[in-house]
This record gives C-alpha cells, sequence and structure tokens, in this order.
C-alpha cells in the first residue's frame, strides 16, 4: 500500500507549480483580439513556465495574460510525470487548473485517469468521476488531496490492489482517510468530524 | 459524526429481528393474546410459520463481501464496518469478518498482518453449514485457523448440544475441523469424551458420533411398549475416531402383552473385524443370536433359528471376476423346525463375474454367478443364475432388470440360493414413480404407482399398491401372500428447516377388495435448536401383507438436526 504515497504526493507536487510567468510558442497563427486583450492560438502552441520548468502542449490554446490560460487536446509536462486533459482552464484569480478527460503517467504510476480535475490555490487536489489507475490498480468515485497536509480522503465505493492484497469499499457512501505524513501511508474508514466537513465540500466544487 | 460504519448495523439488526420472530412464537403469542385473537390462531401460529414464511440463516450471517469494507488476502476475504491500516497491519472492526470456502468467521475485531500473512482474532464465531464455534482466541495462518478455548454446537441457536474443546484446527478451503481433548455434552449433561474429534463438512454430527439414521433410544407401542437403547453408541468408551465403536442394546419389547421380551446386546465392529451379540429373555425361554467376524474366519448363530456356523470365507477379484472360497462346519433347521436338523461340513466356492456398460444416459449392468459345494455326505451342491439390468437416466428414469437362480437342495443357509425368476422396472418422471415385478415362478404380479404433487409447503401424495394373482402364493419367509388392491394418500411436509417448527405429517390408506379403511396415521415433527423430536401414531386396521397385524403403533423418535 506504500504506493499510496507516491501516487497522490506526486500527483499533487506536479499541479502545484503555477503559470506565473511564461513564454509562448504558436505552432501557427496567433490571433489577438484587440477589445478583449485575448490571444488565441487556433492550431496550438507550446506555454513554458521557465521557472518551474512546467511545459504546456496543445492543439488549442486561448490566453489571456494575468488572468487565465484555456487549451484543448492538452499535454502538461513536468519533472515528475505528464498530464494529458482533453480541456483545460487554468485560472490566475483564483489560482485554480481545471481539467477535463484527465490522465498522468510517470515512471512510478500507470495510466491515472479521471472524468475531471481541480487544482486549487490552497493545494487541494481533487479528482472526479471514474479515478483509476492501472498499475497500482486503484478505481474510486471521487479522490480530495490535501497535499499540505499530506492527507487524502476518498469518497464512494472504491478499489485499490496492491500485490495479493485488494481493498474495497463497496458502499456508495464509503470513506477512507489516507495520510501520507512521516513516509508511510495510514489508512481509516473512520473519518474525523472536523476532517469530512473541511475536505468533503472541496468535492462538490466539480 | 463517523462514517461507513452505519449500514452494517442495521443490516443486522433488521435480520436478528425476522429471525427472533422465527424463534420467540412464545413472544408472539402473548402479543396475539394482548390483541383478543382466538387461541387456535394462536395454535396455528406455529404451523403458519412453516408454512409460508422461508427460514432466514442466522443473525449475524451477513455474508462478508457486503461488509462496508473488505480486504482480499491470501488467507480469505475479510471485512468490517471498518477498517484502520498503520502501513502494515489492517484492523477491521465493527463486524469484522473472514471468508474463506470453508468458514464464515466472526470477531468484534480482526488484526490482519500483510508482513506475516497472518489474520488474528479473540472472541471468535465461526459459522460452517453444519456447526457453529465460539472460540476465546485464534490466529489463521497458511489458510488454517488454529483456537482455543472452543465451544462448537451444531444447534442453530443456543447450545445445549455441544462439544468442549481445548483447541482447534480448521482447514479454512476444505471445511475439515480437528477438535483435540474435546467433550460432549447435552443439556450440560456429559456424555463422551475424545482425544481427536474430526468434524467433516460432509457429515453430520449424528454420522460422525455414529448415530446413524435410526434413533438409538426406542420407545414405541404397538402390541406391547417398546422402551429401551438400541444399538446406542458408548460413546465415553470412545478416545477417538480410529477406536471401534461399541453399540449396547437395552431393550424391553412388547412390555405389558402376554409375550414379552427383554433384549440384551452388544456390538462392536471396526474395518474387518466385528462382534455383535445379542440375547433375548422371553417367557418360553432364551433365545441368542450373533456373529463374530475376524478377517475371513467367521461364527454366526441363531437359536432360534437353529443355525450355527464356524467357518472360512474369503473374496478374491481378479478383474471382473470374484472366486470366493468358503469351508464351514454348521447346524440347520432347513424348514425351521429342530426336525430337520441337518449338521456336517461343507467347502465349496462361488464365481461370479460383474460386468457394467455406460453409454450416455444408458447404463448396461449383467452379473451371472455359479456356486459349488461338497459336503461331508456324498451330496453335491450346484447353484447358477444372475442378474442383468438396463437402465436409462435422461429426462426421465427407466430401470428394467432380471434374476434369475436355479438351485439344487442345500444344507445349509450360507450357501443355499433360492431359486427365481424375476422380472422387475421402475420409471421415475417427475413426480410420479412405477414400480413392478413379475415372479415367474409364482405367476403373479405385484407394484406401485405413486402420483406426488410438490408444493413450497410439501408434497401430497397418492399411491396405490396392488398384488395380483398373489392368493395362496407362498412367501420366502414360508406365508401365504395375499391379494391386494390398496390406495393410500398423504402429505409429506417440506423437511423442518425453521427453530422452533412443527409440522405434521399424515397418511390414510383404503383398502378396495374388502371396502375399509386400511391404514391411517400422523407424525407430529417439532423442531427445537438442536433436534427434531417426533411423535407419530399409525393404526393398520386391514393388514395388506402377511407380515402385517391389524394393530396401532406409537412412535416416538428424536433425532440431532
Amino acid at each position: 500500500m506504500k504506493r499510496w504515497l507516491v501516487l497522490f504526493t506526486l500527483l499533487s507536487l506536479a499541479l502545484a507549480s503555477r503559470f506565473a510567468g511564461f513564454e509562448v510558442k504558436p505552432r501557427g497563427n496567433s490571433e489577438l483580439d484587440i477589445g478583449t486583450g485575448i490571444y488565441t492560438l487556433p492550431t496550438g502552441g507550446t506555454i513554458t513556465d521557465n521557472r518551474s520548468g512546467l511545459v504546456l502542449e496543445a492543439r488549442y490554446i486561448q490566453y489571456k495574460e494575468g488572468e487565465f490560460i484555456r487549451a484543448r487536446e492538452a499535454t502538461l509536462r513536468s519533472r515528475e510525470g505528464n498530464f494529458n486533459a482533453a480541456s483545460l482552464e487554468y485560472q490566475q484569480t483564483p489560482d485554480t487548473l481545471q481539467m477535463s478527460g484527465v490522465r498522468y503517467s510517470s515512471q512510478q504510476i500507470k495510466g491515472l485517469s479521471a472524468q475531471q480535475g481541480l487544482l486549487l490555490k490552497e493545494d487541494i487536489l481533487v479528482l472526479k468521476g471514474q479515478v483509476r489507475s492501472s498499475d497500482p490498480l486503484l478505481e474510486a468515485h471521487t479522490v480530495v488531496v490535501d497535499t499540505q497536509r499530506q492527507l487524502a480522503l476518498v469518497l464512494g465505493s472504491f478499489t485499490y490492489r496492491d500485490g495479493a492484497t485488494t481493498l474495497r469499499g463497496n458502499r456508495p457512501d464509503s470513506t477512507l482517510l489516507l495520510n501520507f505524513a512521516e513516509g508511510k501511508v495510514r489508512a481509516n474508514t473512520r473519518v474525523p468530524p472536523e476532517l469530512f466537513s473541511r475536505l468533503r465540500p472541496y468535492a462538490d466544487r466539480l | 459524526m463517523e462514517h461507513g460504519q452505519t449500514e452494517e448495523a442495521k443490516g443486522r439488526a433488521a435480520c436478528a429481528s425476522v429471525v427472533g420472530a422465527l424463534r420467540r412464537p412464545r413472544v408472539a403469542g402473548q402479543k396475539a393474546k394482548a390483541t383478543g385473537q382466538k387461541g387456535w390462531i394462536r395454535f396455528l401460529f406455529p404451523f403458519l410459520l412453516l408454512t409460508f414464511l422461508p427460514c432466514s440463516g442466522l443473525a449475524w450471517a451477513t455474508p462478508c463481501s457486503e461488509q462496508p469494507y473488505t480486504l482480499e488476502t491470501p488467507e480469505g476475504l475479510a471485512g468490517g464496518g471498518n477498517l484502520e491500516y498503520d502501513g502494515e497491519v489492517a484492523i477491521f472492526s465493527d463486524g469484522a469478518c473472514l471468508e474463506t470456502k470453508g468458514l464464515t468467521l466472526q470477531a468484534p475485531e480482526l488484526r490482519y498482518d500483510q508482513s506475516k500473512g497472518e489474520l488474528n482474532a479473540q472472541n471468535i464465531e465461526v459459522q460452517t453449514l453444519r456447526y457453529r464455534f465460539f472460540a476465546e482466541v485464534g490466529v489463521v495462518r497458511e489458510k488454517v485457523l488454529q483456537a482455543q478455548g472452543i465451544r462448537a454446537t451444531s444447534c442453530r441457536c443456543g447450545d445445549d448440544l455441544r462439544l468442549f474443546s481445548e483447541s482447534l484446527r480448521f482447514d479454512t478451503q476444505s471445511g475439515e475441523v480437528v477438535l483435540e481433548e474435546s467433550r460432549l455434552e447435552v443439556y450440560r449433561f456429559g456424555l463422551a469424551h475424545f482425544q481427536e474429534l474430526h468434524l467433516s463438512p460432509n457429515q453430520s454430527l449424528s454420522e460422525t458420533l455414529g448415530l446413524g439414521a435410526a434413533p438409538p433410544v426406542r420407545l414405541d407401542y404397538d402390541q406391547g411398549w417398546n422402551l429401551g437403547l438400541e444399538n446406542f453408541p458408548l460413546l465415553e468408551a470412545r478416545l477417538s475416531p480410529e477406536t471401534p465403536l461399541t453399540r449396547l442394546t437395552l431393550l424391553g419389547l412388547r412390555l405389558g402383552s402376554p409375550d414379552p421380551v427383554l433384549r440384551l446386546g452388544l456390538s462392536v465392529r471396526e474395518k474387518s473385524r466385528q462382534a455383535r451379540f445379542e440375547l433375548d429373555y422371553k417367557p418360553s425361554g432364551v433365545a441368542s443370536r450373533g456373529e463374530v467376524v475376524e478377517g475371513p474366519i467367521f461364527f454366526q448363530h441363531d437359536s432360534e433359528k437353529g443355525r450355527y456356523a464356524f467357518g472360512f470365507k474369503q473374496a478374491l477379484t481378479l478383474g471382473a471376476f470374484t472366486l470366493t472360497p468358503f469351508a464351514w462346519i454348521a447346524q440347520d433347521w432347513p424348514d425351521g423346525s429342530p426336525a430337520s436338523q441337518t449338521q456336517g461340513l461343507a467347502a465349496g466356492a462361488e464365481l461370479r463375474y460383474r460386468y457394467a456398460l455406460e453409454e450416455g444416459p444408458w447404463r448396461f449392468r449383467l452379473e451371472p454367478f455359479v456356486v459349488l459345494g461338497l459336503y461331508d455326505q456324498p451330496q453335491l451342491y450346484l447353484a447358477y443364475g444372475g442378474y442383468t439390468e438396463a437402465h436409462y437416466r435422461g429426462a426421465f428414469d427407466l430401470r428394467l432388470g432380471y434374476a434369475w437362480a436355479e438351485a439344487t437342495p442345500g444344507r445349509f443357509w450360507l450357501e443355499r440360493r433360492e431359486a427365481t425368476q424375476k422380472l422387475s422396472g421402475r420409471l421415475q418422471y417427475q413426480s410420479l414413480k412405477l414400480e413392478a415385478e413379475h415372479d415367474f415362478r409364482k405367476a403373479q404380479t405385484q407394484g406401485s404407482l405413486r402420483l406426488g404433487h410438490a408444493q413450497d409447503f410439501g408434497e401430497v401424495w397418492a399411491q396405490f399398491n396392488g398384488c395380483w394373482a398373489c392368493v395362496g402364493k407362498t412367501l420366502s419367509n414360508g406365508r401365504d401372500d395375499w391379494e391386494r388392491r390398496e390406495l393410500v394418500l398423504g402429505f409429506t411436509p417440506r423437511p423442518l428447516e425453521c427453530t422452533e417448527a412443527i409440522s405434521l405429517a399424515p397418511f390414510l390408506g383404503y383398502d378396495f377388495l374388502r371396502q375399509g379403511v386400511s391404514r391411517w396415521g400422523l407424525e407430529l415433527r417439532y423442531a427445537d435448536c438442536c433436534f427434531i423430536w417426533r411423535l407419530g401414531y399409525q393404526e393398520i386396521r386391514i393388514a395388506q401383507h402377511p407380515d402385517e397385524t391389524a394393530s396401532g403403533k406409537l412412535t416416538f423418535g428424536l433425532e440431532i438436526r
């Protein structure tokens, strides 16, 4: 079960980098709407954040400096691994990154996917809708990750398989709190009420 | 508020309430009184329960796979209402359970150590198809449960019949259990002690204890009271299953009649050895019968029939052939009276050939034999014959057989074969069953036709028994056979599955030849947590067979559930 640790900490680190100042390389034309200040790259291009090393490649990009980046069929490369998303929207205020059709893979994690993903400025990551990874095998409905406190809350029925051991939450109201502190994974289905009431609402933001 | 631990508790409470209703008809009865219902409704309540309510399993028998959280481990499926995992040890609580092929285990808390591959628990309750086990402490490792402080019972509820044991070894896959240093108690009365007792999932406790199908305690009335122990297993003397089981008979027969019998008997049996002895004390004298077998050597006697024999008999098998050489010194009363007494030596052999063929739904069997015997007199014994059978098992079941035998007069009952020429058949299709037999030597036919109508609560059936051209024919026991045409109607209730349930099994027969009720009977069965009690009365009003006499018979029976 130690790969729970890898799964969520790497995921969080990768998304924790922000596009505060970036460099744009269009693949073709770059169009500027002078009225709104919005740039459109209809044939896509690459956006690089030199400070964090984060690279966004997409078939279609729209952005407005200091406000947002929107992309379709996007790939987000980081040192820890690569994200693919059918669509992606980065809002600088509030500092959020929302994705749909998310896929993530790295050397440690294979084929992690979710229908929707949301990274909030308070270092909360929400994965929702058919959250899956093939190795280690994870299937869940919703996962809320608190990267600062190294906690993850799994909501709804879930399956996690590692080696010969398979853990399942069989009920739609199943809960599982994972604690990654001290380099060790602790899991508990009894979620302290204050933690539950703090993390559970994030799941509804998607 | 804590999450993920409430549904299981609700489910168990609901299940417990259903089972509680089934187990406590007295409470239901009190409620009926309070609401002013008639007494007969209260009387019928158990019947209604029996008829219309399907039995549920035990209250806690919620499948482990339906627990809120489960963990598939090499030892089985562990589950519970809550789970706590610290990186090495997973602790299930709130209805913790383990489910394997051979058992369902429950405990307040179950600890699974992933590195050791070991499950630990205290205050364990284990459920199998036949037994419930309670253990103070236990550990499951390499698919074996080792537990200490054991109480085991076959009872559906309570433990009026129970086994106490120091330790237990349970194969969680096969369900085979070994109890070490155990003692058997019935209503807190100690009955037996076992060094090592093997409980198999394929054997009932009755079979394991050697009680068999017939109850060892007899209480019935026909021509007088029949009361006592019949083949009662002396378990106290049996330390392990390998120890031969000794059975005691201490029986009063026809007590209160002019011809009472006191029967004393003892039997011991193991693989190739057995000894059986019975002594009857009657007003007319003492009679005895018995048999001692030690491998191929045997001694048999029956003082009432004037039969005594000491001899040798050994079967030698070579492929489909079996040759059984024999030799004995014997005495017999061939026609049953001392006047016909014959004594002497006999030696010979029986050769038997077995041929069987199976092709799809068809089976064919042929088994001819020949017996050749020599006596210490200038007499030769020769008997030959055989049996052939064709059997079809498909959409219906049809069996046709023919048995024949010819023989010269034999001196002793041991080598004698009865001359026979019989054609028999049986047809079974769903709930229809037809059986018929024609005896060519006696030119008589007898048969029966049974029709059943199965319902959820039991089977209503009708059976016609007939014997044609039977008048004046002599049976093998020397009695004259009778003509018969009898129709019997009856109801066989579904086997009792619930606790504190009652069933009734009535039947009524009519004799068409003599125009009257031939027989009737009623059996009341009551199931408590541990036993099924039977009380029945049968009356033969018009005897249908020379072996029957017009009389009533009260029977009492008890069997372990």
